[in-house]
């Protein structure tokens, strides 16, 4: 008898170590957010979460009119008591760690800064810093998440998709993580760069699902050029190719198209396979230098000029012409963002820190004004290596 | 003798290795940062040399009273009143190891995982581990040791070699820009640490089968699991930067989320931190152990079994009244456990070391005895 109730009360208590789900969440009991926009109200923040609806995004359940994600916005001093108060218009709790695009608005960026907002991101343990920060460039972030687009049903992952994919083929566009962009912050070496984006088109109709009816949408979401932040602050945008040249010199290229004009008449196209930016920091008399160097295997993808390409010489000329192209690049970008913002988005002076601590502990205090006396030297190496499958271009044969 | 069961000098390596990483493998790279910065990896090389003569001296102190277990060799060592007053001392310290590392594991596991569950439940379970394990003895721990180290050496290897892609060598400039001071800082760290708390090694080397091969065995064993801690260490700070490695309280967790291999092998954090949650068990099962057995000497019992309960019951109170908040606990590990660390595993070795010289040589004989009673 004894034996049994020891058994039993064995047993019971074992129960307690299989209950394991003290804090669960039913995937049916949570709305999860795909975008997260931040707007400015008054002294408040505004946020708005793009949710996916489960429904609208399953492919077997047949085609359901509707939008597939919906957009709730509330409003609160803290980031965190705005997400919180989200439950007073959505039916289901808000569940956070699926974000992929985080919008600022350019007001909230350029007036209140990011670093609040970003500090209360990274330091929620249940997000994972993989999501993409942007700012939304000429219109609010509840204006860009409130766009359906067509292709990707949820237009957050649109937004990242889109980006992701512009980063690895096209120069001027680079993605920011959550992370990197609160350590920029913070380094008093570098300044940050945020990815733009612009709401174009048909304002009116973003929201409405005939965007998707036509065959060009009426509103659209498309990526500008980089944000230059000063502290924690928006101050003002690059255009295509400071954001081009910007991402050269941080080795934020992977594959790119450019071109380069032909000695005669018309251009040549060069694909960009492979490229790696190197800076290097050197101190000479107690003075910095800046070495940046891009290397860059390139092949031909279009000739549209008279120039036999067959020939080696050619080739070589067209590297240096490259080459040329890609330093005056640089540097214009380099003497623009330092004459029109005075900050150093490039991060030389981390590299200054990097090469000699002892002088850059001289140098910061004063750092930005003295950004347009540092010396740069830049040079590349364009190697092309292929020419595509045709030869000679059959641009010297066409008939008059 | 108390403790009748017999471990292997593998066995007792295996155990060692477990404590190394334990709980270390979390809170390391924090810790070690916030001294040494971006040159933390190398602080944690030079320390090593020196957590070295940390594990001789533990080793010598071993040999001037062989067979005897930390909590008996002071007795016979130091005399009843002062062996009773430094055995308090080191039972102490084990016990509230027992209770931090159990404090680490929930704290760890309420920060990042189970979010709402009160600290209370994880301490609970864990505590209850620990009793389970302890009161089968050291072979079984010891066994079962063997049985986990692959696993968390595995997940140690995967988590290295699947987030080195991520790395930026770049982060590690300016090498030695910290200064010699700060770096030296953060040497202490590695050898109060990862070598300093492996005083437990006195109370298990009695139970240890003689082997020629065990000193030797011991000291590459302590070599292998720092060298893997630097490495987790330097990765850090090459994929998160000084910064975040110093602010993320558990670093190598934010690591294992930021693993990414072809955008379908990602968010396995969570296997990361059960096997984490294994090396931390062995740690507490470890010193449980230590605080039980050399309790049990020092009273003069014939059993620890009887201790088991009541210590589980006094772990899981004190686990949770040892901090008020996670803050409280980081700056006292961060900043004055170390000095504890040391006295335990240096300077009262050392001191014992001097004390049992001198006493062989001009004292009594008691002491020679000792040495040719048993090893």
């Amino acid at each position: 008898m004894k034996r049994w109730t020891q058994r039993l009360l064995l047993a019971a208590l074992m129960l307690m170590t299989l209950t394991g789900c003290w804090g669960r969440e039913e995937m049916n009991q949570l709305g999860i957010i795909m975008g997260l926009g931040i707007d400015r109200e008054g002294e408040d923040i505004k946020v708005s979460a793009q949710v996916v609806i489960p429904a609208g995004v399953s492919s077997n359940t047949g085609k359901i009119s509707g939008a597939p994600v919906t957009l709730y916005t509330a409003t609160g001093p803290t980031l965190f008591e705005a997400i919180q108060k989200l439950t007073l218009t959505s039916p289901r709790i808000i569940f956070l760690p699926h974000i992929r695009v985080l919008v600022f608005s350019e007001n909230f960026a350029a007036q209140v800064g990011m670093g609040d907002v970003l500090e209360a991101m990274v330091r929620d343990p249940k997000v994972r810093p993989d999501y993409y920060v942007m700012i939304a460039k000429g219109s609010s972030a509840e204006s860009i998440l409130n766009t359906l687009t067509p292709l990707e049903k949820i237009p957050a992952n649109k937004l990242y998709n889109s980006l992701d994919n512009s980063s690895k083929n096209w120069a001027p566009t680079t993605i920011v993580n959550a992370d990197r962009l609160f350590e920029e912050i913070i380094n008093s070496g570098i300044s940050p760069a945020v990815t733009g984006v612009e709401l174009k088109g048909d304002r009116k109709a973003a929201a409405l699902e005939s965007n998707l009816m036509s065959v060009k949408p009426k509103a659209w979401l498309e990526y500008t050029g980089l944000g230059v932040i000063k502290g924690e602050k928006l101050i003002g945008w690059l255009n295509e190719d400071e954001s081009k040249g910007f991402n050269y010199i941080r080795n934020n290229v992977r594959a790119t198209v450019g071109h380069v004009s032909c000695p005669s008449k018309g251009k040549i196209a060069l694909r960009g396979v492979r490229t790696i930016s190197k800076m290097k920091g050197e101190v000479k008399q107690e003075k910095p230098v800046i070495h940046v160097h891009v290397e860059s295997v390139s092949t031909i993808a279009s000739v549209e000029c008279k120039e036999h390409i067959a020939d080696a010489g050619v080739i070589s000329q067209l590297e240096k012409e490259a080459e040329a192209k890609l330093i005056s690049l640089m540097k214009m970008t380099v003497s623009n963002v330092i004459r029109k913002y005075k900050v150093d988005i490039f991060g030389f002076g981390q590299e200054i820190n990097r090469t000699d601590p002892k002088l850059w502990k001289r140098l910061e205090p004063h750092w930005v004004n003295k950004l347009s006396d540092l010396d740069v030297e830049y040079s590349a190496k364009v190697i092309i290596k292929r020419v595509g499958s045709l030869d000679d271009s059959f641009q010297d044969q066409v008939k008059e | 003798m108390l403790e009748k069961g017999r471990i292997t000098v593998r066995q007792l390596i295996v155990l060692i290795l477990l404590t190394q990483i334990g709980d270390l493998i979390l809170v390391y790279p924090a810790v070690i940062t916030s001294y040494a910065h971006q040159d933390a990896w190398i602080s944690s090389l030079i320390g090593i040399p020196f957590g070295l003569l940390t594990i001789w001296i533990i080793l010598r102190v071993y040999k001037m009273q062989p067979g005897k277990s930390l909590i008996e060799g002071l007795f016979s060592g130091l005399g009843k009143w002062l062996g009773a007053l430094v055995s308090i001392w080191y039972l102490f310290y084990f016990l509230i190891l027992t209770a931090t590392v159990t404090r680490e594991a929930g704290d760890f596991l309420t920060t990042q995982i189970i979010i709402n569950t009160p600290l209370r439940i994880v301490h609970l379970l864990f505590v209850l581990i620990l009793i389970w394990a302890v009161s089968h003895g050291i072979e079984s721990l010891a066994r079962s040791g063997e049985l986990f180290l692959p696993l968390v050496a595995l997940f140690v290897l995967f988590l290295i070699v699947f987030i080195i892609p991520q790395g930026d060598p770049d982060r590690l400039r300016p090498v030695f820009g910290t200064g010699l001071e700060a770096i030296i800082q953060g040497a202490t760290v590695t050898v109060a640490y990862p070598f300093g708390e492996l005083t437990a090694l006195l109370m298990l080397l009695p139970n240890t089968v003689q082997q020629r091969h065990r000193d030797k065995d011991i000291l590459i064993t302590v070599v292998i699991g720092s060298l893997l801690l630097s490495t987790i260490v330097l990765i850090s700070i090459m994929v998160l930067g000084p910064f975040f490695t110093q602010h993320n309280i558990y670093a190598s967790f934010i690591l294992a989320q930021r693993i990414s291999i072809g955008n379908f092998l990602e968010r396995i954090e969570a296997m990361m931190a059960t096997v984490w949650i294994f090396s931390t068990f062995f740690k507490g099962a470890l010193y449980f152990y230590c605080f039980v057995l050399g309790a049990s000497q020092f009273l003069k019992l014939r059993s620890y079994k009887p201790l088991i309960l009541p210590t589980g019951m006094i772990v899981f109170g004190l686990a949770t009244i040892i901090a008020p908040n996670i803050t409280y606990y980081i700056s006292t590990i961060v900043y004055y456990w170390i000095d504890w660390d040391i006295t335990c595993s240096t300077v009262i070795p050392l001191f014992l070391l001097m004390v049992y010289y001198f006493r062989s040589k001009w004292g009594g004989n008691r002491l020679q005895n000792a040495n040719s009673s048993s090893d």
